[in-house]
């Protein structure tokens, strides 16, 4: 019986030995770009709604929230100073730096009267306190407050 | 056979992406076996192996019993279905003698013509399970599932096929 059963493993082995026959390299890189090929087609059904989304941001968000232009500084000054003095030429605008555009938002939301200017139809406004992300949105500025392009230098 | 696959009860999900690269790198020498002994031809037997893969990687969801078995028995088919088209029906040469090493050596050449002729005496579904066995790795129960033959059948087979292979072939045992 045990005899039997080393011939049998021996012709077995023999057997095996025997096939070496192996797919060439280039079989592997046809099995790999099948798969790579539908993992990106799968990506990009997966990413056509992404891509929509993000196409969409960056159309709407721009009109709602655009950045302040860094070197870009936010003229501000109160619209219609109490009292002007007679004798002194009319308040130059005070220039602000763009950090400055917080005392802004918080003059805003204490519903103190001022007029924006800016090189931009739209100014970013961070919430009170915050320098950057997070922007406020866009402000709805009140009846008596003017937002208008600051002609370029 | 692909309705038996689907028929049975206990089911495994269609091998999906991830199982079908684990399967590859595992049986590609064995699918390569496979589809040679029925191609003839190396780049035939590359073709076929990809042809089963690109149609597995579309396969809707269905259920089979065994992922390795099923992808065994696609590239089987493939290869089939490509020998067909090359060859229009003519009959084969050796079945065995292209998968084999090939060698310069006389000794070694030799060996591997009486171990084909051995080989290619047995009749087709020994010949099957024996390449199925030995050269795929594959077990019983999955050359049962890919031929859609009952396992103890299957062993049946085998015993018999290396019982008429023995005295063909001890003389390089």
């Amino acid at each position: 019986m045990n005899d039997r059963s080393d011939a049998r493993e021996q012709l077995e082995a023999l057997l095996e030995s025997a096939m070496t026959a192996k797919p060439a390299a280039s079989l592997d890189r046809r099995i790999d770009a099948l798969f790579h090929r539908r993992w990106t087609r799968h990506l990009s059904q997966v990413s056509s709604f992404a891509a929509g989304v993000v196409l969409t941001a960056l159309i709407l968000v721009p009109q709602i929230v655009r950045a302040p232009a860094p070197p870009a500084s936010v003229a501000v000054h109160q619209s219609a100073p109490p009292d002007p003095p007679q004798d002194q030429p009319p308040a130059e605008a005070f220039v602000a730096q763009p950090h400055e555009t917080f005392d802004v938002m918080s003059a805003l939301l204490d519903g103190i009267p001022v007029r924006v200017e800016t090189s931009h139809s739209e100014l970013t406004l961070y919430r009170p306190g915050e320098k950057s992300g997070n922007p406020a949105g866009r402000i709805i500025f009140p009846a008596n407050f003017t937002i208008t392009p600051a002609t370029p230098d | 056979m692909a309705e038996h696959l689907h028929s049975t009860k206990s089911r495994w999900p269609i091998p999906n992406r991830d199982t079908l690269e684990t399967i590859y790198a595992r049986h590609r020498d064995g699918l390569f076996v496979l589809a040679l002994s029925i191609t003839h031809s190396r780049a035939d037997a590359e073709d076929a192996i990809h042809d089963a893969f690109v149609r597995l990687a579309k396969a809707p969801d269905l259920a089979c019993n065994d992922p390795v078995a099923y992808v065994f028995a696609a590239v089987r088919n493939a290869a089939i279905d490509r020998h067909r088209v090359r060859h229009n029906g003519r009959p084969m040469d050796s079945a065995f003698a292209a998968c084999l090493n090939g060698e310069d050596h006389l000794e070694t050449r030799e060996r591997d013509q009486s171990l084909a002729a051995a080989i290619d005496a047995l009749c087709e579904e020994h010949r099957t399970v024996v390449l199925l066995r030995i050269y795929s790795g594959l077990t019983f129960r999955q050359i049962g599932e890919l031929t859609d033959t009952p396992l103890q059948t299957i062993a049946s087979r085998y015993a018999a096929a290396l019982d008429q292979l023995e005295p063909l072939l001890r003389k390089w045992i």
